[in-house]
């Protein structure tokens, strides 16, 4: 009986864990879809900078990616830091 | 006619800058971090900018050393193993972090990737259609 009760108290800890998980990731990917729609229309702005997004809000722009991440490491979800290059050719692949 | 049925559906931002993708990486207890990566399937590997290497921590020589060849010449990339994160989908790969800082692409290649996912494109309505492989 007793094994019996902890063998469901471990499955109710895993099944929580993983809505957990499952709910970090939907605001993760929330934030993402509205730092993209937030990029395609802001992204000429910042040609030749590092940026950190979290969502549609601008926390830090840089040169380097070493001064953009000191101020968004803390960021949970992490935020989105994309160097925007200064011009963007058209990508042949590999 | 065959028909492939996928788990998600996603649209992606439909522009000349190729098809990009947030994704998350992470490496041990580090939460992570989040950047934009192009698929590439003419790329073997998963290949980022160093910077974001040195934003987990990774020390980038200590990996798996690998040369790469591009259309224009080669260069150095070092292979580390990583959780890879895109929508809903998690996986360990091993992904290589280029040597240089000049290096300023992003992008998911076929080991690391694709080989891990089933992958649909409708290029015209930006769709994007995933599954685990063994889904």
């Amino acid at each position: 009986m007793r094994l019996s009760v902890n063998v469901h108290l471990a499955q109710g800890r895993k099944a929580v864990a993983a809505l957990v998980q499952v709910h970090y990731r939907s605001e993760r990917d929330g934030k993402h879809r509205q730092a993209l729609r937030w990029l395609s229309e802001n992204r000429n702005r910042y040609r030749g900078q590092w940026i950190a997004l979290q969502g549609a809000r601008l926390l830090a722009t840089g040169k380097t990616a070493k001064e953009v991440y000191a101020r968004v490491l803390d960021e949970r979800p992490p935020a989105l830091v994309v160097k925007i290059e200064a011009e963007e050719l058209p990508f042949a692949g590999w | 006619m065959e028909i492939l049925n996928f788990r998600s559906k996603h649209q992606y931002q439909a522009s000349a800058l190729g098809i990009e993708l947030p994704i998350t990486i992470s490496v041990g207890a580090h939460v992570g971090i989040s950047l934009l990566a192009k698929v590439d399937t003419g790329a073997t590997f998963c290949i980022f900018q160093r910077e974001y290497a040195d934003a987990l921590g990774i020390e980038v020589e200590g990996g798996l050393a690998k040369i790469v060849a591009t259309p224009t010449g080669s260069f150095e990339a070092y292979g580390h193993t990583v959780k890879l994160s895109c929508f809903e989908y998690e996986f360990d790969s091993v992904v290589y972090f280029a040597r240089h800082y000049e290096f300023h692409r992003n992008v998911l290649g076929l080991q690391g990737w694709l080989d891990k996912l089933r992958f649909g494109l409708v290029h015209h309505e930006a769709s994007l259609f995933l599954s685990h492989y063994d889904d």
